[in-house]
C-alpha cells in the first residue's frame, strides 16, 4: 500500500466511524424515526438534537412505551431506524439469542441488541479517545515548549518529570488515576487516559523546540526582535505541525484501546454505557461464551484503530522526504 | 563517553526517587484505606476501637513526609515491607510474580523476532514487489486488532471449541509429576498468552528491521565485500544484520513498559500470575507495601532498559554521547 | 445337552456379572446409593477457592475461604448442627443458669492440639481475649452482651452475659486457638498464622502459594478419625476453569453458574458422574437508600424505587431461579418468617403514582422529574467485577427513565465502596449482607450506632428499636415469632433498602463421595460433622497411598 492510499483509505474509515458516531441515536434506537401521533406527524428519535429536538417529538412523547407500542403493531409509527433499539432497552424473554433477522448481531446477558449497544459505542469511544488525545495535545505541547524554550533548569527538571511519569505502566496508572478520583465519572476516565499519553508529545515537541532554536531563521526573528511566545506559535508549531498530527492519529487509537481495555476491567466508562470493551468483559464471563459479544466489538474496535493508524502511517510517509515512493 | 554513562546513571537516583514519592502520594488518595485493612468485607461499620488499631498499626497518623521518607529508608536497606493482606516480606511475593512476567514478555518478544527478523530481511532485499506489499498490510491489519480481543478470540477457538490449548493458568499437572512433563505443560500453557503479548508488534519491529538493514546495506564497507565475491543472502545475514542488530537490542529496552503494561490485560485473560495481575489486585486491595514495591521494580527495569538503550546507542554513535553533554 | 449346558452357563455368566453391577459401581445423588462394603477410609476431596486466603490467622482473619479452612482444623466450642440445635464440640456438655444470664460449659478432656500439647480452658479464655483486642481486628459483636469470663478449672468456662440473650450460645461458635503457641511474642504477626496448629479433625499439612492448601486427617481427633484422608484446596480463580477442572476430574466440587444449571441438570452422563446440591447461601443483596439525602427520606419515594425494578422477572430470565426474591432480611428457611408478607411486585404504574404524590412532578416537555426546581437525578455506587449489580443497575436505570427519573451509575472498587457506605457519602448504594442461620437483624436496622453496626442508611424508627432489642432477650419461640411478625411488617411498610433477593447455591460434587447432604444449615461443607461422615468405597478411591 502506498502511503497515499493509506492515507485515504485510513480517512475513509475513520470518518465512517465518525459519521456512524454522530448519527447514533438515528441509526439506531427505540423511538421512531417517524411517526403519526393524534393526528400530527413527529420524529421522536429526533428529539435528542439540541435545541431543535424537543419540537420534534411526539405529543407526550416522554411517556411513550414505544417497545411496548411496536409490539402491539399498532400506534402509527411509519418509519423505524434500522436497529429498531436503543443501547439499553432490555427484553428479559430473549437472552443471549445468537444473531438473526430480528436482532441482526444477536442480544447480550439482558436481552439488549448487540447492534445498537455496538452503534451507540462508537460515541463513547471517539468522545473518550478524541478528547483524551486533544488533551494530551494540549499538556504535552505546553510541556515540550516549556522545556525546550525555557531556561537550562526547567529543562532539567521537566525532562525528569516526563521521564517519571513515562516510567508508569499507563494502564495502572490510569487505573490508579480513576480510583483516586473523589468522584468517578467520564470526566475522571479522560483526564486519566490523558495523562499517560501526553509524555510522547513532549518528548517530541521539546525536541522540535530545541532543533528550530538553532536555526537560521529564529535567530534572525530573535535578531528583529520577536518574542519567544511569539516565536513558539507563529513559527515553531507550524513547521512542528504535521509529526504533531501524525502523533495524535496514534494517540487516538491507543487512547480508544486503553478505554477498551479499562472497561473490560470494570474501571472504564460507567455502565450501561455501552463501551466495547464492557461487552466483551460480558462475554468473558460466560463459560462458553456467546461469540456474537466477542466477534462484533474486536471488529468494531479493529476498525476504529485501523482507520486511525491508517491516516497516521499514510500522512506520515506521505509528508516524509526520506521515504522513497514505490511505483 | 565514560562521563556521560556515570551522568546518566546518577541522574536514575533522583528520577527513581520522584517516581516512588508520586505513588506515594497518589496512593495516598486512593479512598477506602481502612476498610481494606481492616479485611475488606462487608460486615458493618468498624468499631472506633478498631480504627484506632489500624491507624496506629500503620502510622497513618502520621505526616505524609515522615512516612515516605521511612518507607525510603527501608528500601534503602532491601526492606520493602509486608503485604497488609497476608503479612508475606513484599519482596518473594514481586519475586515469585515477577518469573512468569518474564516467561511471558521474553517468549512474545522471542516469537516476534523470530518471525520479524527474518521477514524483514527477506523484505529488505525484496523491496517493492507484490510480496513484500502484502505481507507489510497483513502485519499492519495485525497491528491493528486489539490484543486483548484477540486473546479472547483465540481461547475460544483453541481452547473452548477445539480444546487444543488449555484454557488458563500456567500449568495443570498435580505437583507430583515429573519436571520435564510439567516444563511441556508449562510451555503448552505459555503459547497462546504469548502469542498475543507479542503480534501487535510485528509490523514495527518487522519494518524496524528492514529500515536498520536497508541502511546498512548501502553502507560502503559492503560495497567491497560484494566485490570480494560474496553472494547476496550472506551479505543480508552476516554483515548488515550483524550492524542493525545494536539498534534492534535498544529497542528492547524501550520496550519493557509497554510490555509490562500490555501484560495487565493478557494476565487477566489467561489467570497469567504475573506483575500486571499482581498490581491490579493490589491497587484493588489496597495493598500499599506491594503496590510500591512493584512501582519500584517496573520503574527500574524501565529505566535500566532506557539506559541499556542509551548505552548502546551512544556505542554505536558517539556523537550522540556529546551532543548530550551540553 | 451341550445346547442346555451352554444355556446355563451363558446365565450363570449373566447372573455374574449381574451381581457385580451392584449398586457400589454407579455413583447416584446422595441418598440414593448404598455402599457395597464396609465404610473405608481413605481418598482425597480436592475443591477449588477463588483466591489465597489472605491469612490463615482463625482470630481476626474473615475471608470465606479462611473460614472453611478453620472449621477443619480448628474446633468451636459448640457448632451448627444439621437441624439448626448447637451440637457439642469442644465443649461436651452446657447449662444455663435459672435467670439464664450465666452459661457454664464443660469442656471434653483428653483432647490435644495437633503438636501434642493438652488442650484446656485456658486456650478458651486466651482466644476470647484476642477476640476482644482491638489490636486483633476481629469481629466482636456476638460478645458484647458478655459481663465475663472465668475459668474454674481446666475444663470449666463460664460465662456471664449482662443481660440474658437469645444468642448466648450463637456467640461461642468462633474457632479456638492455641495459647501455648500464640501467647509469646507478636499475635499479629506469629508463623503459626501460615502453618497453624489446632484440634480439629484435619491437621495442617502445607501451604503453597497460588496453587493449594493441604490437609490431612487426624487420627487422634477426639470425636474419632475422619473417613477421608485429605482435603487439597486448590486455587482456581476463574469460576469457568472451576467447572472444567471438575469436568476433567482435576477437582470435585465446583459451583455451578446459572446459565448452565438447566443443560447439566438434565445431562444424564453428567448426573452419573456427579452429585448436584441446590440451597439457599444465607447472603442477601440489596440497594441502600440514603435517608439523609432529600430524595429517599420519603418513604414513598423508596417503595416507588422498590416497585421499579422486577426482581421476579430478573431472577427468572436472567438468573435461571438461582435465587429467592427478598421482602425483608428473613429468608423464607429462617425461624420467624412470615409469609403473608410478599415482596413487592413489578409495579411501574404505582410507582408513578406514588411519586406523583411525593411531589415529583413529571416535566411535560422532556419527562423528567423534579420538585421545587430540583431535578430527580442520582447516583448508584456499585462494585466492578460483580454481574449481578451491573445487571441489575442497567434494568433498574432503565426502568426509572421510563419514570422519569436518572439514575447514574457509578463503578468504584469495593474498599473505596466501603468507605463511602460507612461514612455515609452517597445518595444509593449497591451491596450485600452475609446472614446468620438466626435472623435476628438487630445490625441492620437498629438506630443505635454501636448496635446497628450495618445500618447504613440511617434508618430510625423507635418501635422498630424497641421491638428488636425484646426479641434479643424472649426465650419463648412463639413470642418471637410474633414479635418478628411486626418487625417485618415495619420494614415492609418503610422499605429502608430495597431488598433484592437470596441467591441459592448451586454445586455439583464427585459423585464417589458418600454422606454428602445439604440440611437446614446449608450446603454439605456447612453443619457439623458434615465432612467428618463422608467416605468413599475403596474401589472408588482415587488419591491412595500413605497419609
Amino acid at each position: 500500500m502506498t502511503p497515499r492510499q493509506s492515507l485515504s483509505r485510513g480517512l475513509f474509515l475513520s470518518c465512517l466511524a465518525l459519521l456512524v458516531a454522530l448519527l447514533a441515536p438515528l441509526l439506531a434506537a427505540e423511538a421512531p424515526l417517524a411517526a403519526r401521533r393524534e393526528g400530527s406527524l413527529c420524529f421522536p428519535a429526533l428529539r435528542s438534537i439540541p435545541l431543535l429536538g424537543r419540537g420534534l417529538d411526539c405529543p407526550a412523547g416522554a411517556t411513550l412505551d414505544w417497545p411496548r407500542i411496536r409490539k402491539s403493531g399498532r400506534g402509527g409509527i411509519l418509519l423505524d431506524p434500522p436497529v429498531p433499539f436503543g443501547p439499553g432497552t432490555s427484553d428479559l424473554d430473549s437472552v443471549f439469542m445468537p444473531p438473526s433477522r430480528s436482532h441482526w448481531m444477536g442480544t447480550d446477558s439482558l436481552g439488549r441488541d448487540v447492534a445498537a449497544r455496538l452503534i451507540h459505542g462508537f460515541p463513547v469511544a471517539l468522545m473518550v479517545g478524541g478528547l483524551a488525545t486533544l488533551l494530551a495535545l494540549l499538556l504535552g505541547i505546553s510541556m515540550g515548549a516549556a522545556a525546550g524554550a525555557g531556561g537550562k533548569w526547567l529543562d532539567l527538571a521537566l525532562s525528569r518529570l516526563i521521564d517519571l511519569v513515562a516510567c508508569f505502566p499507563t494502564l495502572v496508572l490510569a487505573l490508579a488515576l480513576v480510583a483516586a478520583a473523589p468522584r468517578p465519572g467520564l470526566w475522571v476516565l479522560v483526564l486519566s487516559i490523558a495523562a499517560t499519553r501526553w509524555t510522547g508529545v513532549a518528548r517530541f515537541f521539546r525536541g522540535e523546540v530545541l532543533r528550530q532554536r538553532g536555526m537560521a531563521y529564529c535567530e534572525a526573528a530573535r535578531a528583529a526582535g520577536a518574542g519567544r511566545p511569539y516565536l513558539l506559535a507563529r513559527h515553531i508549531l507550524p513547521n512542528a505541525l504535521s509529526p504533531i498530527l501524525v502523533t495524535a492519529a496514534f494517540s487516538v487509537s491507543s487512547a480508544v484501546l486503553l478505554e477498551a481495555g479499562m472497561s473490560f476491567l470494570g474501571l472504564g466508562v460507567p455502565p450501561p454505557a455501552p463501551s466495547w470493551g464492557s461487552i466483551l468483559a460480558e462475554a468473558q464471563r460466560q463459560v462458553v461464551p456467546a461469540w456474537w459479544l466477542i466477534l462484533f466489538p474486536s471488529l468494531a474496535l479493529f476498525a476504529t484503530v485501523l482507520g486511525c493508524t491508517l491516516v497516521a502511517e499514510g500522512y506520515r510517509d506521505s509528508t516524509d522526504p526520506r521515504i522513497t515512493r514505490v511505483g | 563517553m565514560g562521563g556521560y554513562l556515570l551522568r546518566r546513571l546518577l541522574s536514575v537516583l533522583p528520577t527513581l526517587l520522584g517516581i516512588t514519592l508520586v505513588t506515594f502520594l497518589l496512593l495516598e488518595a486512593l479512598p477506602g484505606r481502612e476498610m481494606a485493612l481492616l479485611g475488606g468485607e462487608d460486615r458493618g461499620l468498624p468499631s472506633s476501637g478498631a480504627l484506632e488499631e489500624i491507624r496506629r498499626a500503620y502510622h497513618l497518623d502520621e505526616p505524609i513526609g515522615r512516612r515516605y521518607l521511612g518507607w525510603a529508608f527501608r528500601v534503602a536497606r532491601w526492606d520493602l515491607g509486608e503485604s497488609v493482606l497476608d503479612g508475606r516480606p513484599v519482596g518473594p511475593i514481586l519475586f515469585r510474580a515477577a518469573l512468569p512476567t518474564l516467561a511471558l514478555n521474553l517468549a512474545a518478544l522471542l516469537m516476534a523476532f523470530a518471525v520479524s527478523v527474518p521477514l524483514g530481511v527477506s523484505w529488505a532485499r525484496r523491496r517493492g514487489t507484490r510480496g513484500e506489499r502484502t505481507g507489510s498490510t497483513a502485519l499492519l491489519l495485525l497491528y491493528a486488532f486489539p490484543n486483548f480481543a484477540a486473546a479472547l478470540l483465540l481461547q475460544q477457538v483453541f481452547a473452548v471449541r477445539l480444546g487444543l490449548l488449555p484454557l488458563q493458568g500456567t500449568g495443570g499437572l498435580l505437583p507430583g509429576a515429573p519436571p520435564l512433563a510439567r516444563a511441556g505443560d508449562f510451555l503448552l500453557h505459555l503459547l497462546l498468552p504469548a502469542l498475543c503479548l507479542g503480534y501487535g508488534s510485528l509490523a514495527y519491529l518487522t519494518r524496524f528491521t528492514r529500515a536498520n538493514l536497508l541502511e546498512a546495506i548501502g553502507r560502503e564497507y559492503l560495497l567491497a565485500a560484494r566485490a570480494r565475491g560474496v553472494g547476496e543472502a550472506v551479505l543480508a545475514w552476516k554483515h548488515a544484520f550483524r550492524n542493525a542488530a545494536i539498534p534492534l537490542l535498544t529497542l528492547v529496552g524501550l520496550l519493557v513498559p509497554a510490555l509490562l503494561g500490555g501484560s495487565v490485560l493478557i494476565e487477566t485473560i489467561f489467570s497469567w500470575p504475573g506483575l500486571g495481575r499482581l498490581y491490579f489486585y493490589s491497587l484493588s486491595n489496597r495493598d500499599y507495601p506491594v503496590v510500591l514495591g512493584l512501582t519500584t521494580l517496573t520503574a527500574l527495569l524501565t529505566l535500566g532498559g532506557s539506559l541499556l538503550a542509551d548505552f548502546l546507542y551512544a556505542l554505536a554513535d558517539p556523537r550522540v554521547a556529546a551532543q548530550e553533554g551540553r | 445337552m451341550a445346547n442346555r449346558l451352554a444355556r446355563a452357563c451363558f446365565l450363570l455368566l449373566l447372573a455374574i456379572a449381574g451381581a457385580g453391577c451392584g449398586p457400589g459401581k454407579a455413583p447416584g445423588r446422595s441418598s440414593a446409593a448404598a455402599p457395597s462394603g464396609p465404610p473405608d477410609s481413605g481418598d482425597w476431596f480436592v475443591l477449588p477457592i477463588d483466591s489465597d486466603p489472605a491469612t490463615l490467622n482463625f482470630v481476626s482473619g474473615t475471608d470465606a475461604w479462611q473460614d472453611l479452612v478453620a472449621r477443619f482444623v480448628a474446633d468451636s466450642l459448640v457448632d451448627e448442627g444439621g437441624d439448626l440445635q448447637p451440637v457439642p464440640r469442644l465443649a461436651a456438655s452446657w447449662d444455663f443458669s435459672a435467670d439464664r444470664k450465666v452459661l457454664t460449659f464443660h469442656l471434653r478432656r483428653s483432647v490435644r492440639w495437633h503438636d501434642g500439647a493438652p488442650f484446656s480452658s485456658r486456650d478458651v479464655l486466651f482466644t476470647y481475649r484476642k477476640i476482644l483486642d482491638p489490636a486483633s481486628r476481629a469481629r466482636a459483636d456476638l460478645l458484647q452482651d458478655i459481663r465475663e469470663v472465668t475459668a474454674p478449672d481446666d475444663f470449666t468456662v463460664r460465662v456471664a452475659y449482662r443481660e440474658p440473650t437469645v444468642l448466648a450460645l450463637d456467640a461461642w461458635k468462633f474457632p479456638i486457638v492455641a495459647e501455648h503457641l500464640l501467647s509469646k511474642g507478636d499475635f499479629m504477626s506469629s508463623p503459626v498464622h501460615l502453618a497453624p496448629v489446632g484440634t480439629g479433625p484435619f491437621r495442617f499439612v502445607s501451604w503453597d502459594r497460588g496453587r493449594e492448601i493441604v490437609l490431612e486427617a487426624n487420627r487422634d481427633y477426639v470425636l474419632g478419625r475422619p473417613r477421608l484422608d485429605r482435603i487439597v484446596f486448590r486455587i482456581i480463580p476463574s469460576r469457568a476453569t472451576q467447572l472444567q477442572s471438575l469436568l476433567t476430574g482435576e477437582t470435585d466440587w465446583s459451583s455451578i453458574p446459572p446459565e448452565e444449571w438447566e443443560t447439566l441438570r438434565a445431562d444424564t452422563g453428567f448426573r452419573r458422574r456427579f452429585q448436584i446440591f441446590e440451597y439457599p447461601a444465607l447472603y442477601l443483596y440489596y440497594i441502600a437508600w440514603n435517608a439523609r439525602t432529600p430524595f429517599f427520606s420519603d418513604v414513598r419515594v423508596r417503595n416507588a424505587m422498590t416497585l421499579s425494578l422486577d426482581r421476579e422477572g430478573y431472577l427468572r430470565k436472567i438468573y435461571r431461579g438461582a435465587g429467592v426474591v427478598a421482602a425483608t432480611t428473613f429468608h423464607p428457611r429462617q425461624f420467624g418468617y412470615d409469609p403473608s408478607l410478599p415482596p413487592l411486585p413489578f409495579d411501574p404504574g404505582r410507582a408513578s403514582a406514588l411519586l406523583d404524590e411525593a411531589g415529583w412532578l413529571r416535566d411535560p416537555g422532556d419527562g423528567s422529574r423534579s420538585r421545587e426546581g430540583k431535578p430527580f437525578r442520582f447516583e448508584l455506587l456499585i462494585f466492578q467485577g460483580n454481574p449481578v449489580q451491573e445487571q441489575i443497575a442497567a434494568l433498574l436505570q432503565e426502568g426509572l427513565s421510563r419514570n422519569g427519573v436518572k439514575m447514574e451509575v457509578r463503578v468504584l472498587d469495593f474498599p473505596a465502596l466501603l468507605d463511602r457506605l460507612h461514612r455515609h457519602d452517597y445518595e444509593a448504594a449497591f451491596s450485600g449482607w452475609y446472614l446468620t442461620p438466626d435472623p435476628d437483624p438487630v445490625p441492620f436496622f437498629h438506630s443505635d450506632p454501636v448496635l446497628g453496626s450495618s445500618n447504613y442508611v440511617g434508618y430510625s424508627d423507635p418501635e422498630a428499636d424497641r421491638l428488636l432489642a425484646e426479641a434479643r432477650h424472649t426465650f419463648d419461640p412463639e413470642v418471637r415469632r410474633t414479635i418478628y411478625r411486626r418487625v417485618q411488617a415495619i420494614l415492609h411498610r418503610d422499605q429502608p433498602y430495597t431488598f433484592l433477593f437470596f441467591p441459592l447455591q448451586r454445586i455439583a460434587m464427585d459423585g464417589r463421595f458418600r454422606g454428602a447432604r445439604t440440611t437446614a444449615a446449608g450446603g454439605p461443607l456447612r453443619a457439623f460433622p458434615g465432612i467428618l461422615e463422608w467416605h468413599v468405597p475403596s474401589e472408588e478411591q482415587k488419591h491412595r497411598g500413605a497419609l
